[in-house]
């Protein structure tokens, strides 16, 4: 006996691949993050991960979230919505929609990674980004830590 | 416990419910996560120190950043539970390693959360 490759073996296959990548990753992430209880440390990780070879990494790991993504999308779609009777048109079409996604996030994550500065000001999140009240944060404690 | 955690009476009903159900928040959290973080940073794409507790100094932002960690270790921890349950056939080693995995995961949980309490 063995498996037929059709699509939905396939989708099945590189789900749980991306699954078991994404849970590494996120181990990585909260150790890596959890530096934030010192300031110099932190910074010297992020100076080091901010490497273009970790910001190359970094659209690896986007396309294994937005594949990881838009197929838990698709099974969505087939629990719930009877999406079993057309779930192998509707992978490639979500792989098509994911073609266009990549496209349209890998551009500003590659120019991050070749310090292209493209940055916009005033942008939406900017206001997220204000300090709830007076300051968090000595403003040039960062400074001084970064690296050294 | 133990027949629960060996999968042998598992019926999963309600983990497969949840599963979707935080992967759709997952997808949410995750698109403002990427657009803030990866896509439109500011600053220059420098993520420093200044510029995280900046961020995280809206509640708005610790509460977003723990709802990511909280509902990420579920369906991550989830998925491999869903993995061991498909592979391991051995009763012992399936206890040894979904005890291992919850451990895990709790830990992460406890660092994660101090981390973005900012009470390590």
């Amino acid at each position: 006996m063995h498996y037929r490759w059709k699509t939905g073996m396939l989708a099945w296959v590189m789900f749980r691949i991306t699954g078991l990548a994404l849970v590494g990753y996120l181990a990585m992430h909260i150790i890596v993050i959890s530096n934030l209880h010192d300031p110099a440390k932190f910074d010297a990780t992020m100076g080091f991960l901010g490497s273009w070879t970790f910001r190359l990494l970094e659209i690896g790991l986007f396309v294994v979230v937005l594949y990881h993504a838009l197929n838990g999308v698709r099974i969505f779609i087939v629990d719930f919505f009877n999406g079993a009777l057309f779930q192998a048109r509707l992978f490639w079409i979500l792989m098509a929609v994911g073609g266009v996604l990549f496209i349209a996030g890998a551009y500003p994550m590659f120019s991050h990674a070749m310090h292209w500065k493209h940055i916009q000001q005033g942008s939406a999140h900017t206001q997220l980004m204000k300090p709830a009240g007076g300051a968090c944060c000595q403003p040039d404690a960062g400074k001084e830590a970064s690296h050294d | 416990m133990i027949e629960r955690d060996t999968g042998i009476r598992s019926g999963g009903a309600l983990n497969w419910f949840i599963q979707r159900i935080s992967g759709v928040v997952l997808l949410i959290v995750l698109l403002v996560h990427f657009w803030v973080l990866h896509f439109f940073p500011p600053a220059g794409g420098e993520i420093t120190y200044q510029t995280v507790m900046l961020r995280l100094s809206h509640p708005l932002w610790r509460t977003i950043d723990l709802v990511f960690l909280v509902f990420g270790l579920y369906h991550g921890a989830n998925g491999v539970l869903l993995v061991i349950h498909d592979y391991i056939r051995q009763p012992m080693l399936r206890i040894a390693l979904v005890g291992t995995l919850f451990v895990a995961a709790l830990i992460f949980l406890v660092i994660g959360s101090m981390t973005i309490l900012g009470l390590a």
